[in-house]
């Protein structure tokens, strides 16, 4: 029995012995959260392999200069499954692509600490839940799609501060309240609102509470 | 286990005694019991009742279990009245009660839900070990109250283990192991006060271990291995003294090792490895002076390695590997004289290895590697001359390399890549004739790489990479060893020319890595030689001449890497008709080369055609004696170095040269190509629509061109699509919209005074929509009506159908998602019969 089971320790041993050691790699290691979090059918997250000494090599990952992670992209990719918090820790992630996908469950809040997020890009999903107002934080942000889910509450007012938005799209979703018009707001079309049932119109400063309707 | 063996030898000479029809000397043999023999119908009816049962009821070996008289007169007993006894595995006493059923290796399928363990009150030993024995273990079991040794092993049992078997008191052999057992360990096992020998590894066994069984006195080997058991190791454990072996592997216990098992102090062999256990190793374990075998690796064991440990003056195997263990290794250790393998591989460990470890002569196997050893290596190292592997990588040792490690005449791999080791190459170590591993890479070794190298006939891996060796690469280099598979001088500071006289027969070479030197003149012809060459880097060196076409037979090229030389002419290619079937890697940047791109490889390169982006088998490259190739390579704007090559990183890179002419249709073929850098040179023509068909891409990069015409609207349907670069080109029209264009920035299509839309300032006018963008996006809607969707989401329009439903979403099969988690692999690699 000993030397029977020591053989295939000594295996082990042996293809353990020349994988390298993993070193601090805090954004792998998010990253990796995420691929545990999400169904996988055509195997496009194969290449996250957490034994590598950063995610760089990893497909659908991009990094900078110094390694750090500033786009994920997998957008129609069949995945289902959940957000995890830990993608809050990729401080320098530009692109979070993960539109036309079955993902469920909700936006983290934690979403908001990405501090150089310029595109969040979660349109065409299952995601339920409010829109976390901690986005508000996100003062690089230009593309705000999370149409097509089924997002409820309402559009939270902190995002009228994020003076750098171009685009917001939250059609075809469940949400409540009434549409901003303030700030980066004033050029968004309204189309961009449509198929909220229980989206009042434009606020009407002054006139009208904005969480009408909501509950 | 002794016994029973013995009884399966005694049986099978039994039947051969059979077949042989020498029925006069089985007579003899009997003789003595037969006049006892009375007939126990209950028992025989019982046992044909249940052999009917079985779904191979007519399984030849059972053919003796009949009471048709015709059967019987061909086998041993005279009378029916004799049955069951004289029938197959079962055995009578004086008073014709079955007291031992043996039926292992039986070839039984069937339940023992028809067994009517109620027939055989006086059965003492039950065997049905290596069947194909399947449903639950019947609570009726309890009725065998006789039961000395019970052995169900190695069957396909499902459900629990009854509480009722804590009912079998007399039991000193209970072994359920091998089986598909699931539920909770039987508190009621703690009855079992005679039980000595304990099985039920192999299960899928939850829960925690009863602490019932530190009562068992009579306990020498427990084996609960290979489950999924939870909770702490029950300190009561250590109350069994005469316990010899205790097996707990691949599990998921938690918590401490109870120092009690220090009072084990005829335990041999203890097996805790691949469970979650935490704390420190008990300085009482130093008290197990009976102790071979310890093996702790894969755990969370933290602080340091006990000194106490140096007592244990009977150890063979000392394997604490993959822990977070820290501190220095104690001297101690030194006095472990029984010694063959000691792991301590993949802990925080610190501080100088003590020169006592010299002293353990038997040993075959230090395991070091992945700690942060500092120090230089002691010289005392050199006594140890039964060594056949010594792994001291990725450490941070210093100094030079001892001249006594060329004692350790047995040394067959010797790794001591990724330290900080300096001087020359250790010559010493050239007395290690049977060396098939040799790795100094990534260290401060410098001066020439000797000849004398060459004597070592038996390399197999030869890692000599970023160090800061000179002068020439040794013409024997590449013809001292059919054996050599790796040959790695990567990043050094060599120069001179790539020797010549590789091995003509036998050659099996599959890497040959000399990127980063300084090496000049062509690219040598003989290389046509190493037929199994599959990673030929030459990269970033000072070569000259054209391209080596020919290497395009090699069948089994699958990475090349030319970049950084001074190679010039044309791609012409060699006259075969599949060249580069496997090729997946192409680097050729930043070299003189003219003419037009290959598009002959382009039509050929078979592995860069397949559809699935999923590897399917291994994700990387062979590991070629425990050697992994890497590659750095220019993707996504980075220099990436790949520490593994994977399968599917497709990879072809021509940028920085004078290619001109257009891009040949035949890209559109390369369907799995990831990264695909055409940048700086002098193309011509339009951008193929045909890239459309690239459905894994990342990376395109055709900036720096003489490209026209327009970016094909198409493109914006690859969604992988991650770094673009169009820029300094002479395109017109509007920039695709929609899908991963939604992302690109201005710098990806800057320099093209005819482009125009998002992301550049310069709005499409009226021409330039309803001329160039309302023709694309025609086209779009016949192919591809996800196209039109995006293009409602531009910033800048509005207009967009909400029409569009959740297509995805429905029709997604639930997939388990299965990684490749390590434990887990192993998990499937060890589960496995455990042979005692």
């Amino acid at each position: 029995m000993a030397w029977g089971s020591l053989g295939a320790l000594l295996l082990i041993l042996s293809a353990a012995a020349f994988t390298s050691t993993v070193t601090a790699n805090s954004e792998g290691d998010a990253l990796y959260a995420l691929r545990r979090s999400l169904n996988d059918p055509d195997n496009v997250l194969q290449s996250w392999d957490p034994n590598l000494v950063n995610p760089c090599t990893w497909f659908h990952i991009t990094c900078d200069q110094d390694n750090r992670v500033t786009r994920l992209d997998l957008g129609n990719s069949k995945l289902s499954g959940h957000l995890v918090p830990e993608l809050g820790k990729l401080e320098r992630l530009q692109y979070l692509e993960l539109y036309k996908n079955s993902i469920q469950g909700t936006i983290p809040a934690e979403i908001g600490n990405l501090k150089s997020l310029i595109s969040l890009d979660l349109y065409n999903n299952n995601i339920t839940g409010n829109i976390p107002p901690t986005l508000g934080n996100l003062k690089s942000l230009v593309f705000l799609r999370l149409n097509d889910n089924n997002l409820t509450g309402r559009i939270p007012r902190e995002l009228i501060g994020v003076s750098s938005l171009k685009v917001v799209d939250v059609s075809n979703n469940n949400l409540c309240g009434t549409i901003p018009t303030t700030g980066p707001f004033e050029h968004i079309p309204l189309s961009n609102f449509e198929n909220n049932p229980r989206l009042e119109g434009p606020e009407l400063l002054g006139l009208v509470s904005y969480d009408t309707n909501c509950s | 286990m002794i016994n029973c063996s013995l009884e399966t030898i005694l049986y099978s000479k039994f039947q051969i005694k059979m077949s042989l029809n020498l029925l006069f000397i089985l007579f003899t043999l009997f003789s003595s019991y037969l006049p006892t023999f009375v007939a126990k119908p209950e028992a025989a009816d019982a046992l044909l009742k249940w052999k009917t049962s079985l779904t191979n009821q007519n399984n030849p070996l059972l053919s003796s279990w009949s009471l048709d008289p015709t059967t019987n007169l061909t086998h041993v007993n005279r009378t029916t009245s004799t049955a069951p006894c004289s029938w197959y595995g079962v055995h009578c006493n004086d008073q014709g009660d079955v007291v031992k059923l043996n039926l292992s290796t039986s070839r039984l399928n069937g339940t023992l839900q028809h067994f009517t363990f109620s027939s055989f009150a006086s059965l003492t030993h039950l065997d049905l070990r290596l069947n194909g024995v399947f449903g639950s273990i019947p609570v009726e079991i309890r009725y065998l109250s006789k039961l000395v040794f019970l052995d169900l092993s190695s069957n396909h049992l499902s459900g629990t283990i009854p509480q009722e078997i804590g009912m079998l008191t007399n039991i000193e052999t209970l072994s359920l192991h091998s089986n598909n057992l699931e539920g909770h360990v039987p508190v009621s096992l703690g009855n079992l006060s005679k039980l000595g020998y304990l099985r039920v590894d192999n299960n899928n066994l939850s829960g925690s271990i009863p602490p019932e069984l530190g009562t068992l006195y009579n306990l020498v080997t427990v084996n609960m291995s290979v489950n999924f058991l939870t909770g702490h190791i029950p300190s009561s454990l250590g109350n069994l003294t005469k316990l010899s072996e205790l097996y707990l592997f691949l599990n998921n216990l938690t918590g401490l090792i109870p120092p009690s098992l220090g009072n084990l102090s005829s335990l041999r062999i203890l097996y805790l490895y691949m469970n979650k256990l935490s704390g420190r190793i008990p300085d009482e374990l130093g008290n197990m002076k009976s102790l071979n075998l310890l093996l702790f690796g894969h755990n969370k064991l933290t602080g340091s390695i006990p000194a106490s440990l140096g007592n244990l003056t009977k150890l063979k195997i000392l394997d604490v590997h993959e822990n977070l263990l820290s501190g220095v290794i104690p001297p101690e250790l030194g006095k472990l004289e029984s010694l063959i393998q000691l792991a301590f591989s993949h802990n925080e460990l610190s501080g100088q290895i003590p020169a006592s470890i010299g002293n353990l002569s038997r040993l075959e196997q230090l395991f070091f590697n992945d700690n942060q050893f500092n120090g230089s290596i002691p010289k005392e190292l050199g006594n140890l001359n039964s060594l056949v592997e010594m792994l001291l990588l990725l450490n941070r040792l210093s100094g030079p390399i001892p001249d006594s490690l060329g004692n350790l005449t047995k040394l067959e791999q010797f790794a001591l890549h990724d330290n900080k080791l300096s001087g020359y190459f250790p010559e010493g170590i050239l007395n290690c004739r049977k060396l098939r591993y040799l790795t100094l890479g990534n260290n401060s070794l410098v001066g020439p790489v000797p000849k004398s190298i060459c004597n070592l006939r038996s390399l197999e891996t030869l890692y000599l990479g970023s160090n800061q060796f000179s002068g020439g690469i040794p013409q024997c280099l590449v013809n001292f060893s059919h054996n050599l598979t790796v040959l790695d001088l990567r990043l050094n500071r060599l120069h001179g020319n790539i020797p010549t006289t590789f091995l003509k027969r036998n050659n099996n070479l599959k890497t040959l890595n000399l990127n980063g030197n300084q090496l000049q003149g062509s690219i040598p012809g003989t290389l046509i030689d190493c037929r199994k060459l599959e990673v030929l880097d030459l990269g970033d060196n000072k070569l000259t001449g054209g391209f080596p076409h020919w290497i395009d037979t090699l069948p089994e090229m699958q990475v090349l890497v030319l970049r950084g030389n001074k190679l010039n002419g044309t791609l012409h290619t060699s006259n075969t008709e599949t060249p580069f079937p496997k090729l997946r890697i192409l680097d050729l940047s930043s070299n003189e080369f003219t003419g037009l791109l290959p598009s002959k490889y382009f039509k050929n390169f078979k592995a860069l055609m397949s559809v699935d982006g999923a590897a399917s088998g291994e994700f990387y490259m062979d590991g070629k004696s425990m050697y992994y190739d890497t590659v750095e390579l220019g993707v996504k704007g980075l220099r990436l170095h790949l520490e593994r090559i994977s399968v599917v990183y497709n990879t072809i890179d021509l940028s920085v040269n004078t290619f001109e002419g257009e891009i040949p249709d035949t890209i559109g073929q390369l369907r799995s190509l990831r990264f695909l850098n055409l940048s700086r040179n002098s193309l011509t023509g339009r951008i193929p629509t045909n890239l459309t068909n690239l459905v894994r891409l990342e990376h395109l990069d055709l900036s720096s061109n003489k490209m026209v015409g327009k970016i094909p609207g198409q493109l914006a349907s690859l969604t992988f699509l991650v770094v673009v670069n169009f820029s300094q080109n002479q395109l017109q029209g509007a920039i695709p919209k929609g899908g991963q264009f939604n992302t690109f920035d201005s710098s990806s299509f800057q320099g093209n005074n005819g482009l125009c839309g998002f992301p550049l300032t310069k709005n499409c006018g009226d021409d330039g929509v309803s001329s160039s963008l309302m023709p694309e996006e025609d086209e779009d809607e016949d192919e591809d009506e996800d196209d039109t969707f995006f293009n409602g989401f531009s910033w800048e329009s509005v207009a967009m159908g909400y029409g569009f439903g959740m297509l995805i979403g429905l029709g997604i099969g639930w997939f388990v998602f299965y990684l490749g988690k390590p434990r887990w692999v192993i998990r499937i690699t060890e589960k496995q019969p455990i042979q005692t």
